[in-house]
């Protein structure tokens, strides 16, 4: 196995130049996690480099924060200069150095810079380990060195990248290599103590170190990686005071906390659920880099990725909206993307290796995105109808609106939409059940006394036939009983095969006992039952009522078969080769016809849950949940049952052979995962020598 | 005994080595005397006019051409006494190792061996410092210079002419020799003609490239370490598979390049080879201080195959060594020669409108290019979409089932919803129609959807459109090979790709942009093509009058890199697509294509969807619409689909700066039908929710289009930044304001995001 292993195994192909292609940029990822097209939010509108501002080339600059909506401030760090632009990207004016009384500060070591609404300019020089605080015309007013507080030992480095300001003027401090979250410190420069600490994602990896170090010794335990909470990339505050940060990336981007809305407490108020920050992962080969953040003033929250140079905008519940930018060397796309922030409808993020900042403009969708998600989520749902009606007809990937539409639709009575935009939001199955509940007990109210004479009529004949049929069945009986046969309730002897099955069902004992005795085994009836149960299994993936499904893909009958007569098979198979080892009297086929009876109870409770469906909401149906648990329960026991009738079993050996049956049917499942692991080795060793020949014999 | 045979053995291995080196010795003089030979003839060339060069090859009433044994040649343009040369001759402090050589060199080679190793050498080092350069004059009054690369096994014979425009300079393809003395190297690229007319530090002007519409580097701009632009003329051979994206670009549609350099400077039009070339460019500063655009050539196209060493799971990022393998083309081009007419133009105030005019002159006199009917109109242009086979599962049982998306009867209602909102003319596409939809077979015979109305239901759609006058296209994709079918086999008519499998299409993930393995399709094969198209033109009496529209010949074209004998480069493939365009163009006289390249022009009459902008790459500085300075007035096209675009406003002002038609993509069903399939980028193509704002836009625009329909554009200039200026040869200007404030430019007036024309303005 090794050696073929270690041979040629994966062909990948790569194209030597690489042509230019058109590639769509914009994207959003659907319920399912795959990515579609979307119509664009924003657009690149403009590059501005040094030289086209005429003030000469910015050197690497490290960050951008736009005040009051209106001043970009750019940290050209490697100039040793802050360069001020209005909004209309003209030179305001060049901040040409820092000067701490007659001395330039050296600030080409920073990383950060912010302006406080006071107009205060705070520079986070990691270099130099400080936080300076200069007014507008770059005459320092305050330098913070590392704070001084009993929390901090020597081995702590204080490398500030990163500094925002509330309304009460506490000053926030990321710094470099502190997982403890943000450094908080009083208008005056005391530390008050750390601020928003992410925790530790709770992973089965991080849970079974957890376990481990219960049980091994000092020395060991030091060994063991410690897990411990990532640190912040970067933050941004709005204009209410929230904080947001953005740690740089998570191996569990779903549900996780990469970006996080702190409130004064530094709680996060943005909901974990349904939440992936950034791209899907692909592996090792695709991840995203969270380097910076920005929210602009209706809450929308603007990620920046460096791996792929993408924006990813969320709305202010964390829902992504949309995904733009790239890497190239294209208007819109970035070699090292550093920073974000936004101004007015603009987004401008900072280029440090192209030395340029890139302006794009929200489109006229982008308007009504933000325009319409913002009044949905104050609350004026009705008020946002319009809006998301205008954004579906541009763009119909855009599942987030159909969601938001079913709930307004939903609100304002209107059931059938609800139910039309819920099914195309591929999400919503709530809103869906909802819905469908209030459209049935219209129709019940309406036609309500037709349905009652319905069910009277109905309820009538059931009694009826009920009745005929008890009276056929006690002439039966006393018929027995006269002509002095051995009789059991219900059973007759001249029962047909096919109702077997039906006999069982009630009185399994007697029943596999009487088809052992009269060798009653009906194949057909058996294979009848197990077809109805493929049947069930298709129709409950793709055709029982929207709001009880939980498979949504496309199912092909070969996946049915596996997961149903597959199965089946192969319990039946390992129960007769373990039962004739233990002497069991049961041959294959009956084997197979007792199974296939016991589950009779299932499918029928399986039809009647697909039939309710249509009928009942989901939240109604909890009790046909436990139904089907019972009625599986109660097949496993004919199961049971049946195979001791059988095999002629005490209950002993009945549970010892099922014991060894589902044994036996994991190995075999073992080795075939393992045949099919091999055989798809094999099969690629042989196309990589097949197409390694075909390249080596041009 | 043993003796007399190791005796034998000794003399026979004796006379073997005698022999080989009498040979070799033998050969070596006959080719020296053969260079002396050459040497010779040449000293019959005068003296030139300049004192860098030693011979003048040949001269004519408006310029004279020189060279010397270095391989240098110069064009002196008589009447403005400037002279293009093909190598700066002062020598460039910046320009140090491979860069000194480079900028001495007349072209570039770059070659690979089998075992993955790509390299690019220069002719100054390889040919001319080793002396393996020779030259002789040629019949048609130029002159010929062999590039003997002996240390990599190639011999690159160029040639150089003058014509009444200015310089022809060419590759002598037919004549490449490849792996002399058994080296075992194939010749992937060649690179013409590097600095030919570059301009230095102290010049002002700007290169032309051809990246969409076209656009402009400003000579001098201090943004080459944002990297050269590189750019394949008609886009990527699509016989080749990518695996991953770049990202969004616009393709090169014209193959053609310039020069501004003050008041001197050249149009260069590729003019043989040009499906196979790039055109590059780089401003100066990084590598040397000249500022050059030039053709590169793709001679043979490889991919590189990496086998991966190990198994998969180290394989996946971290362990695992892998061994880079090429696959190498098999095919090469049959055509004469790469040839790079280059156009010299001395005026003043030379821009490139008059460039673009320079261009449209050339295809009216090679191509014949004449202005068509269509170019009297503007159309609103309408894509409509038939029908598309999409998967479903009945019962866990896969089934193709068709779609409609607009059939033939609500394409009626659709336009005439249209007409009713105001728009009075349409030139109508209809992709889809053909039996099996949008992924139908190679449609060699012409079937109608039974879904979408069938035959009867066709005929109806026809009647209808010639009573209101609507100019109707039903559009063949010859090119996707979805099934096999129509005589056309999924196995041996598909084209191939380097390697012997067939060249696959895929989709491509829009998060990794990498390929989507789930799905693929095939192309079919370039040398089957004329047949295809033959048998469909022979049952063209069902298409009862309407127009023809071939979208994917319009703006594909690709190789087949198969060993068989249909094996066909990209650059012979033109010669079959410009004679499928000319057969349909005589039998339908009307065609229309999408994103037309260069080779369509002479033969449509309507084109959809042109490049409006350029890809923005961040080396160049402005956009400008050359492709429809050159087409305006020749023939009638459109923008891309206003009801996609992300920036319609924009599209719309675009479309007056331009002369471009308004177009939309459209379909009866509702949006939601194309979400789960692969043209789910078709996210907005329901006509109801457009009419109005269709109407609205057409009834802005149409007013100014049909005054300028039929004229040539003759004048275009950014006033400031984001305001334009166009001129029509009927006297009309229209003056475009991309910005969201008013602004006054040459006493104009122009309201936000608008557009203002005047007539009778005289240029």
């Amino acid at each position: 196995m090794k050696r073929i292993s270690a041979l040629f195994l994966a062909v990948c192909l790569i194209i030597a130049m690489m042509p230019a292609v058109t590639a769509k940029a914009d994207y959003r990822y659907d319920e399912f996690d795959m990515s579609k097209s979307a119509q664009a939010a924003y657009v690149a509108e403009k590059n501005y480099n040094g030289r086209q501002l005429d003030i000469g080339d910015f050197k690497s600059p490290a960050d951008i924060y736009v005040y009051e909506d209106s001043y970009i401030f750019v940290l050209d760090n490697g100039n040793n200069r802050i360069v001020v632009l209005n909004d209309r990207f003209e030179v305001e004016k060049v901040i040409e150095s820092v000067m701490q009384g007659t001395e330039a500060l050296d600030i080409s070591g920073a990383k950060g810079i912010y302006v406080s609404p006071e107009g205060k300019i705070y520079i986070a020089d990691t270099k130099n380990s400080r936080v300076i605080i200069a007014d507008q015309n770059g005459t320092v007013l305050q330098v913070l060195g590392r704070p001084d507080s009993i929390l901090f030992t020597e081995s702590v480095t204080f490398l500030p990248k990163s500094v925002v300001t509330d309304t009460t003027g506490t000053i926030y401090i990321v710094s470099e290599n502190s997982t403890q979250g943000a450094y908080m410190l009083n208008p005056a420069g005391e530390f008050l103590g750390f601020y928003g600490r992410n925790e530790v994602d709770v992973t089965a990896d991080v849970l079974f170190q957890a376990m481990l170090r219960q049980f091994v010794s000092e020395e060991q335990r030091a060994k063991m990686s410690n897990f411990i909470p990532v640190e912040f990339a970067n933050f941004d505050v709005d204009r209410e005071g929230f904080i947001y940060t953005v740690t740089a990336f998570s191996s569990t981007p779903k549900s996780s906390s990469m970006i996080k809305k702190l409130n004064p407490l530094g709680k996060n108020i943005l909901s974990k659920e349904y939440r992936t920050w950034g791209d899907e992962p692909d592996g090792v080969n695709f991840r995203t880099n969270y380097v910076d953040i920005a929210a602009d003033d209706n809450g929308f929250i603007y990620a920046l990725d460096s791996y792929n140079g993408r924006i990813f905008m969320y709305d202010n519940t964390g829902f992504q909206v949309a995904i733009f930018g790239g890497t190239g060397t294209q208007l819109g796309t970035f070699n090292t993307a550093a920073a974000i922030d936004t101004i007015g409808n603009r987004v401008v993020v900072l280029d440090s290796k192209k030395n340029n900042l890139t302006v794009f403009h929200r489109t006229s969708f982008g308007q009504l995105l933000v325009d319409g998600l913002t009044l949905y989520n104050q609350g004026r749902m009705d008020e946002a109808l319009p809006y998301f009606e205008e954004l579906v007809k541009m763009d119909a990937n855009f599942f987030y609106a159909y969601y938001a539409m079913s709930e307004t639709y939903y609100d304002m009575e209107e059931y059938k939409l609800a139910e039309k935009y819920a099914l195309l939001s591929q999400q919503s199955q709530e809103v869906y059940s909802k819905a469908k509940k209030m459209l049935r007990n219209d129709l019940l109210r309406d036609n309500f006394t037709l349905v009652f004479v319905l069910v009277i009529f109905a309820a009538l004949g059931v009694m009826a036939v009920s009745k005929v049929v008890a009276a056929k069945r006690k002439e039966r009986y006393q018929t027995a009983i006269q002509n002095g046969k051995r009789v059991r309730d219900g059973f007759y002897a001249k029962m047909p095969k096919w109702k077997y099955p039906f006999y069982i069902l009630r009185h399994p004992v007697d029943g596999y006992h009487e088809m052992k005795n009269n060798k009653k085994y009906s194949m057909l009836t058996a294979n009848i039952i197990l077809g109805a149960w493929v049947l069930l299994s298709i129709l409950n993936w793709g055709y029982i009522d929207y709001d009880f499904r939980d498979k949504f893909q496309d199912v092909s009958l070969f996946q049915v078969l596996l997961t149903t007569v597959m199965i089946f098979a192969l319990v039946v198979v390992a129960n007769w080769c373990f039962c004739t080892l233990m002497e069991g009297k049961g041959r294959l086929p009956e084997i197979w016809v007792c199974a296939a009876y016991a589950l009779l109870p299932y499918i029928i409770c399986g039809y009647i849950r697909l039939v309710l469906s249509y009928v009942m909401v989901y939240d109604e149906a909890v009790f046909l949940s436990y139904l089907t648990m019972i009625a599986a329960l109660w097949s496993f026991l004919l199961f049971l049952l049946g195979l001791s009738v059988l095999h002629d079993y005490g209950l002993s050996k009945t549970i010892a052979s099922f014991m060894l049956t589902v044994f036996g049917v994991l190995i075999v499942v073992f080795f075939l995962i393992l045949i099919s692991g091999l055989i798809v080795q094999i099969y690629s060793f042989f196309m990589t020598i097949y197409s390694e020949i075909r390249y080596r014999m041009l | 005994m043993k003796k007399i045979r190791m005796t034998l053995a000794c003399s026979v291995i004796c006379a073997l080595l005698l022999g080989t080196i009498c040979y070799s010795t033998v050969n070596a003089e006959g080719e020296e005397e053969q260079t002396q030979n050459e040497h010779v003839s040449s000293g019959n060339f005068a003296a030139p006019s300049n004192e860098h060069y030693t011979m003048k090859v040949a001269e004519n009433a408006g310029f004279e051409l020189m060279a010397n044994e270095d391989g240098n040649i110069a064009v002196l343009d008589k009447k403005s006494g400037h002279l293009y040369e093909s190598n700066p001759q002062e020598k460039d402090p910046k320009a140090i190792g491979i860069n000194m050589t480079n900028l001495k060199s007349q072209i570039y080679i770059t070659f690979a061996d089998m075992s993955g190793n790509v390299s690019t050498k220069n002719s100054q080092t390889e040919c001319v410092n080793k002396g393996w350069l020779t030259y002789s004059p040629t019949e048609n009054g130029g002159i010929r210079f062999l590039y003997d690369f002996q240390g990599s096994g190639f011999e690159i014979p160029v040639e150089y002419h003058l014509n009444e425009k200015g310089l022809v300079a060419s590759i002598v393809v037919s004549d490449i020799v490849e792996q002399k003395d058994g080296k075992e190297l194939y010749l992937t690229n060649v690179a013409l003609l590097p600095f030919f007319g570059a301009a230095g530090m102290e010049s002002e002007g700007y290169m032309l490239v051809p990246d969409g519409s076209g656009a402009l580097i400003y000579l001098n701009n201090d943004k080459a370490t944002y990297g050269a632009y590189s750019q394949a003329i008609y886009g990527r051979d699509t016989a080749l598979i990518t695996e991953k994206l770049s990202a969004e670009s616009e393709t090169a549609r014209i193959p053609v390049f310039g020069m501004k350099d003050g008041n001197d400077g050249f149009l260069a039009i590729v003019t043989e080879g040009d499906t196979s070339a790039t055109v590059n460019a780089l401003t100066s500063g990084t590598l040397n201080s000249y500022n050059n655009v030039y053709a590169s050539f793709c001679y043979r196209p490889f991919t590189r195959t990496t086998f991966l060493q190990g198994n998969t799971y180290a394989s996946n990022g971290m362990g695992g060594d892998t061994v880079i393998s090429l696959a190498i083309s098999p095919v090469v081009p049959k055509l004469d020669t790469y040839s790079i007419e280059y156009v010299l133009m001395s005026e003043e105030d030379l821009d490139y409108v008059d460039m673009a005019v320079v261009y449209r002159n050339y295809l009216k006199e090679t191509y014949g290019l004449s202005a068509k009917e269509s170019a009297k109109t503007s159309p609103f242009y309408v894509n409509l979409l038939g029908g598309l086979e999409v998967e479903k599962y009945i019962l866990g049982i896969k089934t193709n089932t068709l779609s409609p998306l607009t059939t033939f009867s609500q394409a009626q209602e659709l336009l005439c919803q249209l007409k009713e909102a105001g728009i009075d003319d349409f030139a109508v596409k209809y992709t889809g129609w053909q039996k099996g939809g949008l992924e139908s077979k190679i449609p060699a015979d012409i079937s109608f959807e039974r879904k979408l109305g069938g035959k009867s239901g066709y005929s109806e759609l026809i009647e209808f459109a010639e009573q209101n006058g609507i100019e109707l296209f039903m559009d063949f994709d010859f090119v996707n090979l979805y099934e096999g079918g129509n005589g056309i086999s999924l196995y041996s008519d598909a084209a191939q790709t380097v390697g012997s499998t067939p060249a696959y299409q895929y989709t491509y993930n829009y998060n990794l942009l990498t390929k989507n393995d789930k799905e693929r399709w095939e192309i079919l094969s370039p040398s089957k093509m004329a047949k295809a198209v033959n048998s469909m033109l022979e049952e063209k009496e069902k298409l009862k009058g309407a127009g023809l529209a071939l979208s994917t010949l319009g703006s594909n074209i690709y190789s087949d890199f198969t060993h068989k004998k249909e094996g066909i480069d990209r650059a012979d493939v033109r010669t079959i697509w410009e004679e499928i365009f000319a057969e349909c163009s005589n039998q339908f006289g009307q065609i229309m294509v999408d994103s037309g390249n260069a080779y369509t022009f002479p033969y449509v009459s309507h084109i959809y969807d042109v490049p409006l902008n350029s890809s923005g790459y961040d080396i160049e500085d402005e956009a400008i619409p050359f492709y429809q300075i050159v087409l305006h007035g020749m023939l009638s096209y459109s923008t891309e689909p206003v009801n996609l675009s992300a920036t319609p406003e924009n599209l719309m002002l675009k479309a007056a700066e331009t002369g471009s038609s308004l177009s939309a993509c459209l379909m009866y069903a509702g949006n939601e039908t194309l979400i789960d399939t692969k043209y789910n980028y078709i996210y907005s193509g329901n006509y109801e929710t457009w009419v109005t704002t269709l109407a609205s836009y057409y009834e802005k625009t149409n007013g100014f289009l049909k005054l300028v329909a039929g004229a040539e554009i003759t004048g275009h200039k950014k006033l400031q930044e984001d305001v334009y200026r166009t001129t029509f040869s009927n006297g009309v200007a229209v003056y475009v304001n991309y910005l969201d404030r008013e602004v006054t430019a040459d006493g104009i007036t122009v309201p936000a995001k608008d557009f203002v024309y005047k007539e009778g303005v005289a240029e």
